[in-house]
């Protein structure tokens, strides 16, 4: 079987350097960086990654949003997202729009790597 | 109304998050105002919305802010197109970390604006004249940090 492979929503370069190299380290593969919501939309028609790592607060549509599309577009994308916000109730807005995990900025390394492993398992079980 | 300490819930967030993400300790001093250094150097500010109406305005010493951008950036300097971009995620993160601990206190929500850069003596508009509000200032190795929170409570 082939390594999972990762796109990362995110208008920070700083994120989406330091979620490639983690993720690079521990066996999966980074294919798409897109900084915004529409360009998102666009890269993940065109890669299917296995797993969208998505940022919440960005210019133009948010993370929610854009999420809320892709699932409107693909019901089995698995998207996790991320947020300088994680607070109870952004954790709902998650939870509403389908989707389980919400991963606090900053975060810590093996909190992202067990989720990122959940999730794999979980799409390997579909 | 929600009965809570802003200086320190903002002082806890910028310590730990300066320190999680650039490994540098911010040390508060107290009291002190120094009017030159607002003449230069560079700020960023970003606003919340909705329990909690702010906004914060943070000032970043120029090798505060060169070590802050250039430790973000794995230890080399950002691309000038880039820079803006290290210094908005740092103040994201850090006023994300104290906004999510002010929804979960008062049970409601807030959100928060895309971060704003300025540079130099750069006009920062209208609606980010300098007002009075809850003030931070440190010292670190590296140079100071100035951080002002203007804000009110929805209803209030």
């Amino acid at each position: 079987m082939g390594k999972t492979t990762l796109m990362v929503v995110d208008d920070s370069p700083f994120a989406s350097k330091q979620i490639q190299d983690l993720v690079e380290e521990n066996g999966y593969e980074m294919i798409g960086y897109a900084k915004n919501g529409e360009e998102g939309i666009h890269m993940y028609e065109e890669l299917h990654p296995d797993i969208v790592i998505m940022d919440i607060i960005m210019p133009g549509i948010d993370g929610l949003e854009t999420a809320e599309i892709l699932l409107k577009k693909d019901p089995n994308a698995t998207i996790l997202m991320l947020s300088s916000l994680c607070d109870s109730g952004t954790l709902e807005e998650v939870k509403a729009i389908g989707l389980k995990y919400l991963i606090p900025k900053p975060w810590e390394d093996d909190v992202l790597l067990a989720t990122l492993e959940m999730l794999t398992k979980q799409r390997e079980s579909k | 109304m929600l009965s809570v300490d802003m200086e320190k819930i903002f002082d806890e967030a910028f310590c730990n998050v300066t320190k999680k993400l650039v490994n540098l300790e911010l040390k508060k001093i107290c009291g002190v105002k120094e009017e030159s250094f607002f003449a230069e150097g560079y700020r960023e500010a970003i606003e919340t919305h909705g329990y909690l109406n702010a906004k914060i305005i943070c000032w970043f010493s120029d090798g505060l802010f060169h070590y802050i951008t250039d430790m973000m950036n794995g230890g080399t300097t950002p691309s000038e197109e880039e820079i803006s971009l290290f210094l908005n995620e740092y103040i994201n993160i850090a006023c994300g970390y104290a906004v999510s601990k002010l929804n979960d206190m008062a049970g409601h929500s807030s959100r928060l604006s895309i971060p704003y850069f300025f540079k130099g003596l750069e006009k920062m508009g209208e609606k980010w004249e300098i007002y009075g509000g809850k003030s931070l200032l440190y010292h670190t190795e590296v140079g100071k940090l100035y951080i002002l929170v203007k804000y009110s409570f929805q209803n209030e």
